[in-house]
């Protein structure tokens, strides 16, 4: 790059103050879109991000239904005004690449054969990014089709590790995605034991990768009791009116 | 007191994932699936035990279509053997013309979407569900037909068991506090037999707080509060 950016303070500080095994403010908000069957936002440090959830449907064009399950079909988009320059809308490589990984990330989770014949869509909207979106947005886009009443093996909650001045960190924002030296989004489920999303962009050694990989399991547990709340939340605000 | 009391009753909602028992003592129900020795819950809801099974209510569903189940439905599309019919469910069903209680029908003369146009709104029964092909249905029977007159609701398929109520106490409470007759679809739909507004508003009101309240205790007296005009 040619350029000095310092990511680290002398107190060892990342650029935005927080630790480094520390995650950003999360604030998550379940069942945010009336015209939706389910839907969800998430305030991930200075990232926005909604997501919503239409079906099952029947599946049209019809020779694109499977008879023993249900598709799934996710659209990740960002808006023209979430990044500081506009992006155009039409679908980048990027985006039509990670509507597929989110899909793949999604689909063991729901049980995609009480519904054959039909499709369940899955939009998630990047409002305002900075970093991290992939994994903001599944976290989301999980909460939305719980929301919806679709029936899931379990919730799955994503965070990005990386590397950055040889330091492992959790939860990366755009300047240590751009400027570190690797990047690895995981989304990982709880109840399953088991991970639905692993990337990596960038160097990490063997051991490196390992110690990544449970701080980020760490961080996604973290996030799971999030959703929990959230979800609990919105079904409980009925209950405070009675 | 009855606070007190009605938060005992308050069941916790579970959330898919979540432990709701363990494979020794219980098999699984409704919205639940074991792992191993874990009985875990597939969607947002409440806890029943019974007996040895258990099964998580959903607070929010699909209609999944069973044979014998009324359903009030909506013409979607004429084919050339029947009709689509949108029963507010993931499946569309069927109403294949031999079903049509018409005893002669001259295709010849009259063109399916004659008979029954796009938005007509009936009462049917699931004749035939099976995971394969769409569910058909039937408007031969007593009780069945075209809805010519009334009012459309809805309410979520998982709360029609609360609005009939035990052997259709709940309904009939409804019934008789706003006068009017109730056509009830085991999916999630409903028809109100009444041109009166204030009746249909008033059942609307009542349709609503089951939905919402359907899981905290007392909600009979609560309705029939609401229907008698007192504030609940």
């Amino acid at each position: 790059m040619g350029e000095s950016i310092t990511l680290f303070s002398e107190d060892g500080k990342r650029s935005d103050g927080r630790s480094l095994d520390e995650l950003r403010p999360i604030r998550i908000k379940v069942g945010v879109l009336s015209n939706a069957q389910g839907s969800a936002y998430i305030e991930q440090g200075r990232n926005k991000i909604i997501a919503a959830v239409y079906g099952p449907k029947e599946a049209l064009p019809k020779h694109i239904s499977l008879p023993d399950r249900c598709i799934l079909r996710c659209r990740y988009h960002m808006a023209p005004f979430s990044t500081t320059e506009r992006k155009s809308p039409a679908p980048s490589r990027r985006e039509i690449e990670l509507s597929m990984v989110l899909r793949n990330a999604l689909e063991p989770l729901v049980m995609t054969w009480l519904f054959p014949r039909t499709v369940i869509d899955i939009f998630i909207e990047v409002l305002q990014a900075d970093g991290g979106t992939r994994c903001a947005g599944l976290t989301a886009a999980v909460l939305a089709l719980a929301d919806a009443g679709i029936p899931l093996k379990g919730l799955v909650a994503a965070c990005a590790v990386g590397k950055a001045d040889g330091k492992i960190l959790v939860d990366l924002n755009d300047l240590e995605d751009k400027y570190g030296e690797a990047d690895m989004p995981v989304a990982y489920n709880p109840t399953l034991d088991g991970i639905t999303l692993l990337q990596m962009d960038g160097i990490m050694s063997k051991e490196e990768v390992e110690q990544a990989l449970s701080l980020a399991i760490t961080a996604t547990q973290k996030m799971h009791k999030m959703q929990v709340d959230a979800l609990r939340e919105r079904f409980s605000v009925q209950r405070r009116e009675v | 007191m009855r606070g007190n009391e009605q938060q005992q009753r308050q069941r916790p909602i579970v959330v898919p994932g979540e432990y709701v028992g363990d494979s020794k003592f219980h098999i699984p129900g409704l919205n639940v699936y074991r792992l191993s020795d874990r009985m875990l819950a597939t969607t947002v809801g409440l806890v029943r035990i019974d007996g040895k099974r258990v099964d998580v209510v959903a607070l929010k569903s699909f209609y999944q279509p069973k044979v014998g189940d009324l359903v009030v439905g909506i013409v979607k599309e004429p084919g050339t053997a029947g009709w689509t019919v949108d029963i507010n469910s993931p499946f569309l069903a069927f109403l294949p013309l031999s079903e049509y209680p018409e005893k002669r029908i001259r295709l010849s003369r009259d063109s399916i979407g004659r008979i029954l146009e796009a938005g007509t709104v009936l009462v049917g029964l699931i004749k035939d569900a099976s995971i394969f092909s769409s569910p058909v249905i039937t408007l031969k029977g007593k009780g069945l037909g075209v809805v010519s007159n009334g009012f459309l609701l809805s309410i979520t398929a998982s709360k029609v068991p609360r609005l009939i109520g035990k052997k259709g106490s709940m309904l009939s409470t409804i019934e008789k506090g706003a006068n009017v007759k109730l056509t009830v679809g085991q999916n999630g739909r409903l028809i109100v037999h009444s041109e009166d507004l204030n009746v249909v508003m008033k059942v609307k009101e009542v349709i609503g707080m089951i939905e919402k309240e359907s899981h905290v205790y007392g909600l009979t007296e609560r309705v029939e509060a609401l229907l008698a005009g007192r504030r609940p």
